[in-house]
This record gives structure tokens, sequence and C-alpha cells, in this order.
């Protein structure tokens, strides 16, 4: 994941809007990626997106820097969406079996096999992803898409490291489970 | 089966980024800008207005003008001269230089309000 070069941070914290635009222009597409597949809608992901974006500026004062910039601006761009969830009580609990008793293990030779042949497909994925939880989808994007450590994402959700390990193991189990339903 | 799930997932390509969202960004980030300024030039302009506003009260209550004017209008010939002499009362009774603030004042702010209904409008079309 390539960051931005600390000048770059400097002079949009310095008000240079045109270094700033830079960090958009750097941003923007997985920014809009991200948000676009914890909520599921478009034009709700161009707000938030948006919304994440006048966030950092407000607060690029605060930026470390020698920090680590992206992980900055997706913690950001996740409490936005936390914020905008909890606002419309829009967080939907959605099928996935959330009973930590619940054995994937059970699954047939013939799901296992449904299984591999849809992760091959990563539309698929996207759509088993956009049936997740959303804190499940936001800890498999963060820890494998964006490369957060288990700390950083416990730090940007506010929970325990070790309910982050359990939330990641839960969520491949729950991505598994959609993946080895039958295609409709 | 968890590294095909881990590759998989980095491997998601971007989606396609809408057209004309990075241009909202950046016109809501030019706004914030120079709102600290605007909201500072507003209040200037209304606490001027109110107080130029208040000083014209005040000076016409205070020299009876209109009363001492609408008498001198009564009982004038008009031509040239008297409205020259009239033109010379009234700069002496009525606070002109006042009154043309205070009248600068309220255009002005009627034109700031005219540009941000403006841009707000051009905001909501561009998010429908």
């Amino acid at each position: 994941m390539t960051d931005v070069d600390k000048t770059t941070i400097l002079q949009a914290k310095n008000g240079n809007l045109a270094a700033f635009e830079n960090i958009v222009y750097r941003f923007e597409k997985p920014l809009y990626s991200y948000l676009y597949r914890l909520c599921g809608h478009g034009q709700t992901a161009e707000d938030l997106t948006q919304e994440t974006f006048l966030k950092i500026y407000k607060n690029l004062k605060k930026i470390d820097p020698d920090g680590n910039f992206s992980s900055y601006i997706f913690t950001i761009a996740t409490h936005v969406a936390y914020d905008f969830f909890r606002k419309k009580k829009h967080v939907q609990e959605l099928f996935i079996l959330d009973d930590p008793e619940s054995d994937i293990e059970t699954i047939t030779e013939e799901h296992a096999y449904t299984i591999v042949e849809k992760i091959e497909n990563s539309e698929f994925i996207e759509k088993a992803l956009s049936q997740l939880k959303t804190e499940y989808k936001t800890v498999l994007l963060l820890f494998y898409k964006e490369d957060f450590s288990y700390e950083t994402i416990a730090k940007t959700l506010h929970i325990p490291l070790n309910t982050v390990k359990t939330y990641l193991h839960r969520a491949k189990r729950a991505l598994k489970e959609v993946l080895s339903k039958p295609a409709e | 089966m968890d590294d095909q799930f881990s590759q998989k997932i980095k491997a998601l390509s971007e989606l396609d980024f809408p057209p004309g969202l990075h241009g909202k960004i950046m016109r809501k980030l030019a706004f914030l800008q120079f709102r600290t300024p605007f909201l500072v030039v507003v209040s200037l302009l209304l606490l001027n207005l109110i107080f130029s506003g208040w000083q014209i009260w005040y000076r016409l209550s205070e020299s009876d003008a209109f009363n001492t004017f609408r008498i001198l209008l009564e009982g004038a010939e008009w031509n040239w001269r008297t409205l020259g002499d009239l033109f010379e009362i009234a700069q002496n009774l009525f606070p002109l230089g006042l009154i043309f603030t205070f009248t600068i004042n309220i255009l002005l702010i009627a034109y700031i309000l005219f540009v941000l209904k403006t841009y707000k409008t051009l905001l909501l079309k561009q998010k429908q």
C-alpha cells in the first residue's frame, strides 16, 4: 500500500489545497470502494466519501506526518461509516450465523467444491461480502485489503484485540457459509 | 482455503469512481476554506448594518428632520435654485453618509445571500 509522502502532508497541513487534492487523488478510489463495500449503496458511498475527506481536511492539524497516513484515512472513513450506520440504524443483521459454536467444518464435500469454484470468481466474493455483517466486512477489508494489523483494527473499531481476531475468524467462516450456498 | 480468501479479498479491484465526485469534494473543500472569512465578513456587515441603522434612526428623531423638511417643502417655490437650497439643507438635516453606508450594507448582504443560495442550488443539483 503506497502512502502519501511527508512533504505533501506537510503542505496540506499548511493550508495548500493543491497538496490536499493530491491526497484526494491518491485515496478517493480505494476509499470509495471500501465505503461502497461497507454500505452497499452508491449514493451513500459518495456522501460518505465526501464526508470523510471533509473530516480529514478539518483535522489536518492533528495529523502526524510521520505516522501511517493510510491507516489514519481508513480509520476516519470507518468512523464516518459507523456514525452513519448508527444514525440510520442501518447495521444489517443478515442471515449470517453468529453462533461461535456452529461448525463450518460440517460443510459437505460438494459444498467445499462450490466454495473453491466461487472463490475463483471475484464477483462471487463481492456478493458474498455484501451479505456479511458490517463488523465482519470491516475486519475482512481492513485486514486483507488494506493491510491493517490486528492492533490498528482494534484501535479503529474501539474493540479489544481478541475480539478482532474472533471477528476475523467468524467473518471468514461466514464468508465460506455464504459461498457454500448454491447460486441463485 | 484461508490463503485463497485473503488473496482474493486483497485482489478485489477498486470500483469505478463516480464521475464528478472528485469535483464535488474539491468544491466543498474550497468552500470550507473561505467559510471562516465569509462568516467574519457577514458578521461585520450585520454589525455595521445594525449600528448605522440605529445611528440614522437616532439622528433623524433627534433633529426632527422629517418635520423640518416637510415645512420647508410646503412653502417652497419650485425652481432650480430652490432645489439646490433644499439639497444643501437636506445634507445638513439628514445623515447622508450613514444612509449611504446603510444602503450599501443592505445591498452587500443581499448579494452575499444570493451567491450563497445559488451555490447551494448548484450543490443540490450535483447531488441529484
